[in-house]
């Protein structure tokens, strides 16, 4: 895995891989204009989440206009045929209300949505208890293996993203990121045949209101693209046949190739084409420092 | 003739393991087929084939086809009966004691590189050597079918799950790579351990847990001897060869540096493509 020691995204990208995310270095206007955006009077004052991502999409509307280079770099993330698959924007501005701030930002990439089941359109990850054998989740500081989100559901968000609000990168917690379709290429023919069947059991963790489990493909390929897409957790992922559990093995074999880490220092958000991407992350030392614990934002949105 | 029962019970509980599946056993009871007397049978889900003393056989490792069987049940009885040597490797864990606490518990802080460092470069004296396994093959007394490596850590078996890298239980004595060898060249039928494998327990990492995440180098070092282990594992080794494992073995002190007959057999499941690992109940005749 090439592995990024220390290294930040911010303007210069030290990510030392076979490609490189799209990065995005927010100009000082972009970052102003952001600024008052989040504190724009056309928000109102409740705190109520739809209310907020509802005012959000209006406003991020006549951004578009404004914005035009982050605009068109958060567009890419639903061209069909040539997403980049990941978006880091950095140097965003220091806001107030967070929760507008990450609005915004999606709104700018698509519509936002929410699950049944799976708490508000924005929620916090922040570790509250990490208990030996428990599923890794946005409330314990446990490793993250590379995975989709809500791959429990039939149909999972196309967009995810994770706004860096306080994250220390000397308490670990570094986010790791891998692209299925480099990731593809260092699987044989009879393999991608294998996770192409859907004979992947995916359970649903216990804080999730909706069905038990889903089974699914782990690989397809995207109706208008013919790009592939990938579902996976590897966590409790059961599997039908010996062939596919293999062809699973190899699979994180093959991702391992084409992983990589990097810190997601505050103000910063990295927007990742859930259908494409997998992101992860280490374990990270709850407070290890005394300082501000770990806290990022996780958004989910409807591709335009 | 006494008997020693070897292994740990399968309880209504999660066995001493890690990872986030939930190992524990569920069982539902249901009116028996027949007409005239009321019978009683019972199912059991969520059984997995490691849970608590169990054999591994070449098919739980993807790649070793050559000497897998179809099914566990297909593997003749006489593999796993006869005569065992227990071997004492017992000592080699006072390099490791130092850093876990009385209960077994890892005691290095996350940030304590230098600690972690130290105890990263213990491991490699928990290797059971070539030399070591030639001179127990000498002084066997007749033809032994296996090796049960005594460990003493089955005294730290508990009914609940840990993190991988956090209970000594997982840091057991292995085998080095030309003492697997020596085991194969013996065609050693199987071996097994009072343990929770047989291993090189670097393998208890993968690099981004909380004990090393916050040391680079400690990492690197992980992740460096991770891949060399990929085919030289214990497992890749013996499996490999055809030498089948025991696991979580409950072997009791007075028996060590015996020799004694033993049988393990797994269940009669010949369901193709059941050839990884099988639950058993294996017994020590002394």
């Amino acid at each position: 895995m090439a592995y990024v020691e220390g290294g930040r995204i911010s303007g210069d990208s030290v990510v030392k891989k076979t490609s490189r995310p799209l990065t995005h270095v927010l100009s000082a206007l972009e970052k102003e204009t952001l600024s008052w955006a989040c504190d724009a009077p056309c928000f109102s004052d409740a705190e109520n989440l739809t209310q907020i991502t509802a005012e959000a999409d209006h406003i991020s509307c006549g951004l578009k206009l404004g914005m035009r280079d982050l605009h068109s770099k958060t567009k890419l993330l639903g061209n069909a045929n040539a997403s980049p698959g990941l978006l880091i924007l950095s140097n965003l501005p220091i806001v107030e209300n967070p929760f507008r701030l990450v609005a915004i930002i999606a709104s700018l990439a698509g519509n936002i949505v929410s699950y049944p089941g799976e708490g508000e359109h924005i929620i916090a990850i922040k570790a509250q208890q990490t208990i030996p054998g428990e599923r890794p989740n946005f409330k314990n500081a446990h490793p993250f293996y590379l995975h989709t989100d809500l791959s429990y559901t039939d149909k999972p968000p196309k967009l995810m993203g994770l706004y860096s609000r306080h994250n220390d990168a000397e308490e670990g917690g570094f986010s790791v990121f891998a692209d299925v379709r480099e990731a593809v290429k260092h699987l044989s023919e009879s393999d991608i045949e294998e996770l192409q069947k859907p004979q992947f059991l995916f359970p649903a963790p216990s804080h999730f209101e909706g069905p038990p489990a889903v089974i699914h493909s782990i690989l397809s390929r995207g109706p208008k693209s013919g790009e592939w897409n990938v579902r996976f957790r590897r966590d409790n992922l059961g599997v039908l046949t010996r062939p596919g559990i293999e062809a699973v093995i190899r699979f994180i074999a093959a991702l391992k190739q084409v992983s990589f880490e990097m810190s997601l220092d505050p103000h910063t958000i990295a927007l990742a084409d859930n259908r494409s991407f997998l992101h992860g992350r280490t374990a990270f030392a709850e407070g290890y420092k005394g300082g501000e614990p770990r806290c990022l934002y996780r958004v989910y949105a409807e591709l335009r | 003739m006494p008997v020693i029962d070897a292994s740990h019970p399968i309880m209504d509980q999660s066995p001493c393991t890690f990872g986030t599946v939930n190992h524990r056993p569920t069982v539902s009871y249901y009116e028996g087929e027949a007409h005239g007397i009321s019978f009683i049978t019972s199912k059991i889900d969520n059984l997995y084939s490691n849970t608590c003393t169990h054999v591994d056989f070449p098919g739980h490792l993807v790649g070793i086809s050559e000497n897998a069987k179809e099914a566990v049940g297909a593997y003749p009885l006489e593999r796993f009966i006869g005569k065992v040597l227990i071997v004492d490797v017992s000592k080699k864990l006072e390099a490791i004691r130092p850093f876990f606490s009385s209960q077994g518990v890892i005691s290095i802080s996350p940030g304590d590189n230098t600690t972690l460092a130290k105890f990263l470069a213990s491991l490699e004296n928990l290797a059971i050597s070539e030399e070591e396994i030639q001179s127990v093959l000498a002084s066997a007394k007749d033809d032994i079918k296996g090796i049960l490596f005594y460990t003493g850590l089955s005294s730290y078996w508990q009914y609940r799950p840990f993190q991988s890298w956090q209970y000594i239980y997982f840091f057991s004595p292995f085998l080095s790579t030309a003492a697997c060898q020596v085991l194969a060249n013996h065609k050693m039928s199987f071996v097994g351990v009072d343990s929770f494998q047989l291993e090189d327990p670097i393998v208890n990492f993968r690099g981004d847990e909380l004990i090393v995440v916050l040391d680079s180098e400690g990492r690197r070092l992980i992740r460096e001897r991770l891949d060399m282990i990929n085919v030289y594992s214990n497992h890749h080794l013996l499996l490999g060869n055809d030498i089948l494992i025991y696991e979580n073995l409950k072997i009791p002190v007075n028996v060590v540096g015996t020799q004694c007959g033993f049988s393990g057999p797994p269940l009669n499941l010949q369901v193709d493509g059941l050839n990884d690992n099988a639950l058993v109940r294996p017994y020590l005749i002394v």
